[in-house]
């Protein structure tokens, strides 16, 4: 149990440092691209031309081999930028900026994936490109407020400097965004639409679940590949006149 | 009074001035010389607490400067801090350096430099030179422990800088210490540092 | 409240009253705003009374931001900030007082002249009370959230007033609506004043502490 912990710690500690996250990254980027590139593959062949067609939207709804993986990892970037921030925060880990920069843009391109797609699904299935419900305003806000992330950032010269900022600025946008997202969903109560619920109240057969979930898990992966590249990247923006570096 | 214990001040990783160390004891006046953009600034705004991400140890009577809660330091930057658009007596009044609210005492200092600049009048009518030595006759009249000036010869004329030197040698009599920067060979001072040493190019 | 903050209010309020742009620009903004509406969409007094409460709510919104963004941008430039910082007091002090000032001279004339409405865009005047009580709640929030954007990009000027801002206040303006409509028809709005209060309390002492950290940014 100790011994759990204790190599947790180490990990984390090596988490912060670039050196040892250089090393690391350019060995699993390989393998991570093999098994992204398998993984989405695989999900979405099989999702778009071999899974049953749907009684009641025909086969419009394949979108969301696209779609809910693109939604759930918006969302799934914010939170771990959060995390990062906290810890940017508190123990001014240079890391923890490093990832917070270089996620940003990735997060902004899925929100935005999400959010064209969410909209060429509503079309035919209930007759309407955009709803001001709960669940759209709040996509469109984070997109705004990842696109605030990526502006913010750029304006500082100093990059500690901005790393906070940017930290700050994903805290105060974490914190709103549930007081966001209720207060819409509670408006839509009041003022309730006419028209159709956009939920996926249809429950989903198995054979469109599979292939699905591993789409979600390629979108991850592609997310986490994507991820270490930009934050190679970074590395090497800001370190590039130090010793390790310059030996690597 | 006053201890710098091997400063270090690093900005977008590059560092400005290395490992420097200064002593300013009471009744003594510090002159920070140095080239454009050595860093002289940036030294003066660590030591008055502005900026307070350097390397190394600040020291004010023996305490870490970080810790105090209010020294007793007197600082006047390149920007003067006031206001165009209120008169000279509003920003005088008003400014969070000047603890008493004796214009008199800023008026007799005004003179001495040689301005006969109305208090009504609005801030932004005022030349720069005139700004300065309102700005500097508040540094006269308040009393202070440290006083810290970034370039407070510039824009001076020579009744200016003489008066300057003058009130210079009664703060540092009456006890004080002065610290002021200067590129150019304008004011006395009992010791002077360069910037440009502490650099490791 | 202490001398020193006696006199950061004294000074922050001497040098907002000199300057008559403070309190002119968001009336003549909120009114040329308020304007665009019914030459827009409707002159018809049946639709801009129902529209009232929505569209005066959101001209006082861009009102405030317009004035708040450039809350600390003046003691910036000027090296007051700076002399601030020298005297090692209490930053959380100077944000406040800044924010309150910087509110009764922008959102507070607007505020009373949103008073207007009820002729402009045919408010019910039964309402007026309940409008201006939910934009008394409701601006401090916007004001929060303005100085933060306004410390963030310290000098310069940035889209994260709006990005930031509107968003953030997303919140109290569903509230603020929803207190005017259902008022109107006839509920008890008690419930949206006190959400917004909450909200308020909730968010001044994290949205100040992020203010100072945000300023602190700037000065490394």
């Amino acid at each position: 149990m100790n011994r759990a912990f204790n190599s947790l710690k180490t990990f984390y500690h090596k988490l912060g440092s670039s050196p040892w996250f250089y090393r690391i990254s350019e060995i699993t980027i390989p393998y991570l691209a093999l098994f992204s590139f398998l993984f989405l593959s695989i999900g979405i062949v099989w999702g778009v031309f071999f899974s049953p067609t749907d009684f009641k939207q025909g086969d419009v709804y394949r979108i969301i081999y696209m779609h809910v993986p693109a939604a759930s990892v918006s969302q799934s970037i914010y939170y771990t930028m959060t995390v990062a921030a906290v810890v940017s925060i508190i123990w001014r880990m240079k890391m923890a900026g490093i990832f917070i920069k270089s996620m940003a843009p990735i997060g902004a391109s899925f929100t935005f994936l999400a959010l064209i797609s969410g909209s060429i699904w509503g079309q035919p299935t209930w007759g309407t490109w955009w709803i001001w419900d709960a669940r759209l305003t709040s996509t469109l806000v984070l997109f705004i407020f990842y696109i605030a992330i990526i502006s913010l950032y750029s304006s500082f010269s100093e990059k500690k400097s901005a790393d906070q900022a940017v930290s700050i600025l994903t805290l105060v946008g974490a914190v709103n965004l549930p007081i966001i997202k209720k207060s819409v969903d509670w408006w839509n109560t009041l003022h309730q639409p006419a028209s159709i619920k956009f939920t996926e109240s249809s429950s989903i057969s198995p054979e469109m679940l599979y292939p699905l979930i591993i789409s979600i898990f390629g979108f991850y992966l592609v997310v986490l590949l994507s991820g270490l590249m930009a934050m190679r990247a970074e590395i090497a923006k800001r370190e590039i006149n130090k010793e390790w570096f310059k030996n690597y | 009074m006053l201890k710098v214990d091997n400063l270090s001040y690093a900005y977008s990783d590059k560092y400005l001035f290395e490992n420097l160390n200064l002593y300013l004891d009471i009744k003594t006046i510090t002159k920070v010389s140095g080239s454009n953009g050595s860093g002289k600034t940036t030294f003066l705004k660590n030591i008055s607490g502005i900026l307070q991400d350097y390397e190394g140890e600040i020291l004010y009577l023996d305490d870490n400067i970080k810790d105090i809660s209010s020294p007793n330091i007197f600082y006047a930057g390149h920007k003067n801090g006031f206001k165009d658009n209120l008169t000279v007596e509003e920003n005088l009044i008003n400014d969070l350096r000047n603890p008493l609210f004796d214009l008199d005492k800023i008026k007799n200092y005004l003179s001495d430099f040689g301005c006969e600049v109305s208090f009504s009048t609005s801030l932004g009518n005022c030349s720069e030179g005139q700004k300065k030595k309102i700005l500097l006759s508040l540094f006269a009249s308040v009393k202070s422990d440290l006083y810290v000036l970034d370039e407070p010869f510039s824009n001076l004329d020579d009744e200016g800088i003489d008066c300057l030197n003058e009130i210079f040698w009664q703060k540092t009599s009456e006890g004080s210490s002065i610290i002021f920067t200067s590129h150019e060979n304008q004011g006395k001072s009992s010791q002077e540092i360069n910037i440009d040493d502490f650099k490791n190019d | 409240m202490t001398n020193l903050a006696k006199r950061i209010f004294y000074k922050e309020f001497v040098s907002y009253r000199k300057r008559s742009s403070t309190y002119l620009s968001p009336i003549v903004f909120f009114l040329i705003t308020i304007a665009l509406y019914p030459l827009a969409l409707s002159n018809d007094p049946a639709d801009l009374s129902f529209l009232a409460p929505g569209i005066t709510w959101i001209c006082v919104l861009l009102s405030t931001l317009l004035s708040i963004q450039n809350i600390f941008n003046e003691d910036f430039e000027d090296g007051s900030l700076d002399i601030f910082f020298s005297l090692r007091v209490s930053t959380l002090t100077l944000v406040i007082l800044k924010i309150l000032v910087n509110w009764i001279f922008s959102s507070l004339p607007i505020i009373i002249l949103s008073s207007t409405v009820v002729f402009l865009l045919f408010l019910p005047s039964e309402s007026l009370v309940i409008l201006l009580t939910s934009l008394l709640l409701g601006t401090p929030v916007i004001s929060l959230f303005g100085a933060l954007a306004g410390a963030l990009s310290l000098g310069k000027s940035s889209i994260l007033g709006p990005a930031i801002v509107l968003p953030l206040s997303l919140p109290v303006l569903i509230l603020g609506t929803s207190a005017v409509t259902s008022f109107l028809n006839g509920e008890n709005p008690s419930f949206y004043f006190l959400m917004m209060l909450a909200i308020f309390i909730f968010l001044l002492p994290l949205i100040c502490y992020a203010c100072i950290g945000a300023l602190r940014l700037h000065y490394e």
